[in-house]
C-alpha cells in the first residue's frame, strides 16, 4: 500500500487552444506524506496551479489529463466517480486560492460562504452552521466574528479575505490542504499571519500541505520537501535543507539567488532572466531544460530526474550527445 | 440588487405604469362605473335625440368620446383598456417562457458555446422576426382552418411559435454570460469545496445573472409586443380570427375579427379602414408605444443599477 497521503505519478496535462494542443504539465511526479508540507515552487506559468487543479480534477474545460495517476490515501483519484470526487473535495482535500478578492462571491455574506463546505458535506446540522462559522472565524484570528459574519467580501481587506478563504478551506477539517500562492496578493506583514494559520492547522490536525509558491523565502520557513518546476517539468526535488545547501539545477540556483539579501544591499536585485545556464552541465550531463526559452528545440527533448545524491533529484536530458564537458 | 433597483425612479415609474394598466384592465367596469357588455356592444348607427340615424360606424372621437369606435361601432377606448390585460400578460408570459427555456437549455450544457445556434442566429439576424413568425403562424392557421382546434390549443401553439423564435438568440446570449460566470475564481472555489452543479447554478450563477435576467426579460416583453403588433397588421391574431366581408357585392372588404381582445387584433381588424377610421389604429398603437416606453424606463432603471454596480 502507498505510504504517501498524496502520490502524483507521471502526470501530464495539456490544453486545447485554437485546435492546437499545448502541454502545460509534463511527466510530473510528487509525493506528500502525512504531516508534511511540500512546496511546489516555480515561476508563473510553470504548471504549479494546473498540477494542483488536476489533483481536485477541476481543470478548465479545455484541459485534459493525458496520462499519469493521482493517488490519495491509496485511492486513484482519476478512477473515482464525480460523486466520490465531490465527497473528497473540501472534505478530504481542500484548496486555498491565490486571489482572495476573486475567490469569494461578492454578492454573498462571508459568514454564509464559510459554511458552504459544511453544508455540502452535511457535517453540521443546519441550525449549527452559524455557530460553526463564528468558531471558524475566531480560529482564523478574527476578534469580532459576529461582525465579520455579516460582512460582504468588499468590506474586508485583502488579508481578511485570505483568512476567510482559509476558514472555508479548513471548515471540513481536510487531511490535505493545497495552498495555491496564498500570500501572493498580500503585503509582507500579513503574509506571515496567513502562512502561520495554515501551519498551525497542519500541526494541530497532523494534516499535510501542498504549498504552491514562487517565493523561496516562504519555502525555507515552512516546507519540509521542495519540488522546483519549470515549463511544466519538475527540474529538481529534495528536502528543504538540501535544496538550500546544495542546489544543483541552475534554475533552482537562480531562484535562490533571486531572494533579496539585505547584506548585499549594494548589488542590483537579480531576476531569473539574468541567469544563463546554456553551457553549464553537471558531471558530464546536460540540465533539462538547458535554456529558459520554451521555444528552444531541445526544451521538450526526452529528459528524466536523476538522483544526484540520496533523495536529491535533478532533471537531465536523456540524450548522451547533449553531454557537455563542464562539471 | 433588488433594493438598488427599487431605488431607481425610472424602474419604479415603469413598473407602476404597467401595474396600473393591468389593474385598470381587470377592474375598468367597476372603476368607471359602466356595464362591460353595454360598453363593448356593437353599434351600427348613431342616433340623435329623436331617434333618427345621424351616422354609421366607424364613429369619430368627437361622436363617441374619448377615441371613437371601430368598424362595428365598438368603443375603441374600452376595447383597448380591456385588451391590455391579454396583450401585456401574453407578452409577459412569452418573454418569461423564452427566458426560462433559454436559461434551462444553456444550463444543461453551460460549457458549450452553442456554435451551431450562434451560426443560425447570425444567419437570421437581418430577417425580420415578424416574417419568420408569419410563415409559421400562417401555416398553423392554415392547418386550423382545415382541422379546427380549440381556441386554447391554438393559443398554446401560437405562443410556442413566438417562444421558439426568441429562444435561439437568448441561448446565444446566456451561454456567453454563464460561461463567463463559471470561469470566475469563486465558482472554482465553490466546486473545490465539493458543491454540486445545481447548487452552484442556484446559489452563485443565477443570483449573479439576476439583473441581466430582468433586463433581458423586459427587452423580451418589448420585442414580443412589437412582434404582436406586426403580426396584427399581417392579420395574424393570437387566438385566431373569424372573417366577415364588408363592403358591397362589387367591392367586398374581408375583415378578420380577432377572437381574443388583444391590441394587435384591434390594429389588424381596423387596418382595412385605416383612412376612414385612423383613430381605431392609432389608439392601440399609442398604447403599444406608451407600454413600450414604460418597459424602456424599467430597462433604463436596470441599466443604471448595473452601472452603479460596476463603478
Amino acid at each position: 500500500m502507498d505510504q504517501h497521503i498524496l502520490h502524483v505519478k507521471n502526470l501530464s496535462v495539456s490544453f486545447n487552444k485554437n485546435k492546437n494542443k499545448m502541454t502545460a504539465v509534463s511527466d510530473v511526479s510528487l509525493q506528500i506524506d502525512k504531516g508534511q508540507t511540500v512546496a511546489l515552487i516555480g515561476e508563473s506559468g510553470s504548471g504549479k496551479s494546473i498540477t494542483s487543479l488536476s489533483v481536485l480534477q477541476l481543470l478548465p474545460p479545455n484541459g485534459q489529463l493525458e496520462k499519469g495517476s493521482i493517488t490519495f490515501k491509496g485511492k486513484d483519484l482519476l478512477k473515482q466517480s464525480e460523486k466520490e470526487m465531490r465527497r473528497i473535495r473540501g472534505n478530504e482535500i481542500s484548496m486555498i486560492f491565490q486571489d482572495a478578492i476573486a475567490s469569494l462571491n461578492p454578492g454573498m455574506k462571508v459568514g454564509v460562504q464559510i459554511t458552504e463546505g459544511l453544508k455540502y458535506h452535511k457535517l453540521v446540522p443546519k441550525s449549527d452552521l452559524k455557530a460553526e462559522a463564528l468558531q471558524l472565524l475566531e480560529q482564523v484570528g478574527f476578534k469580532n466574528p459576529a461582525h465579520i459574519y455579516e460582512q460582504y467580501p468588499v468590506q474586508l481587506s485583502g488579508g481578511m479575505k485570505q483568512r476567510i478563504l482559509i476558514a472555508m478551506a479548513i471548515s471540513c477539517k481536510p487531511q490535505l490542504i493545497i495552498a495555491d500562492e496564498p500570500t501572493t496578493s498580500l503585503d509582507v506583514t500579513i503574509q506571515r499571519q496567513v502562512l502561520d494559520l495554515i501551519d498551525n492547522y497542519k500541526s494541530d490536525l497532523d494534516a499535510s500541505v501542498l504549498l504552491i509558491t514562487h517565493d523561496f523565502g516562504v519555502v525555507a520557513e515552512y516546507a519540509d520537501w521542495v519540488y522546483v518546476m519549470l515549463g511544466g517539468h519538475i527540474v529538481e526535488s529534495a528536502d528543504v535543507y538540501t535544496i538550500f545547501k546544495n542546489p544543483v539545477h541552475p534554475y533552482t540556483k537562480a531562484l535562490i539567488e533571486s531572494i533579496p539579501n539585505p547584506e548585499k544591499s549594494q548589488e542590483r536585485l537579480k531576476s531569473i532572466q539574468d541567469f544563463t545556464f546554456e553551457k553549464v552541465g553537471y558531471k558530464g550531463r546536460t540540465f533539462a531544460p538547458e535554456t529558459y526559452t520554451l521555444e528552444s528545440k531541445s526544451f521538450n527533448a526526452p529528459s528524466s530526474l536523476v538522483e544526484v545524491e540520496p533523495l536529491h533529484y535533478v532533471r537531465f536530458y536523456d540524450d548522451e550527445r547533449k553531454v557537455v564537458s563542464i562539471g | 440588487m433588488i433594493m438598488k433597483l427599487v431605488r431607481q425612479p425610472q424602474f419604479i415609474i415603469g413598473v407602476l405604469f404597467i401595474s396600473f394598466l393591468l389593474f385598470f384592465s381587470f377592474y375598468w367596469p367597476v372603476l368607471l362605473d359602466v356595464n362591460k357588455q353595454e360598453s363593448l356592444k356593437l353599434m351600427d348607427f348613431l342616433y340623435d335625440k329623436e331617434g333618427r340615424i345621424i351616422d354609421a360606424a366607424p364613429f369619430s372621437p368627437s361622436q363617441v368620446p374619448p377615441v371613437g369606435t371601430d368598424l362595428f361601432g365598438k368603443n375603441i377606448f374600452y376595447q383597448v383598456i380591456d385588451g391590455a390585460k391579454y396583450t401585456i400578460l401574453i407578452a409577459i408570459a412569452i418573454a418569461c417562457l423564452r427566458i426560462l427555456f433559454s436559461v434551462g437549455i444553456t444550463l444543461l450544457n453551460p460549457r458549450s458555446s452553442f456554435s451551431f445556434l450562434n451560426d443560425i442566429v447570425q444567419a437570421t439576424l437581418y430577417i425580420p422576426t415578424a416574417i419568420i413568425a408569419y410563415i409559421f403562424m400562417s401555416s398553423l392557421l392554415m392547418k386550423h382552418s382545415m382541422e379546427p382546434m380549440s381556441v386554447m390549443k391554438l393559443i398554446v401553439f401560437q405562443c410556442a411559435i413566438l417562444i421558439g423564435i426568441g429562444v435561439p438568440p437568448l441561448i446565444s446570449t446566456f451561454s456567453r454570460e454563464i460561461k463567463s460566470i463559471l470561469n470566475k475564481d469563486h465558482i472554482t472555489n465553490t466546486f473545490a469545496l465539493g458543491a454540486k452543479k445545481p447548487y452552484v447554478y442556484y446559489r452563485h450563477v443565477l443570483p449573479e445573472l439576476s439583473t441581466k435576467l430582468i433586463l433581458l426579460f423586459a427587452q423580451q416583453v418589448i420585442q414580443t409586443l412589437i412582434l404582436m403588433a406586426h403580426l396584427g397588421v399581417l392579420a395574424i391574431f393570437i387566438g385566431g380570427s373569424s372573417t366577415v366581408v364588408l363592403g358591397d357585392i362589387f367591392t367586398p372588404i374581408p375583415v378578420s375579427i380577432p377572437i381574443a381582445g388583444e391590441w394587435a387584433g384591434i390594429i389588424g381588424m381596423n387596418f382595412p379602414k385605416l383612412k376612414a377610421a385612423p383613430w381605431a389604429i392609432l389608439t392601440p398603437l399609442a398604447f403599444f408605444a406608451v407600454s413600450i416606453f414604460a418597459l424602456n424606463l424599467i430597462i433604463q432603471g436596470i441599466q443604471n443599477c448595473l452601472e452603479t454596480n460596476k463603478s
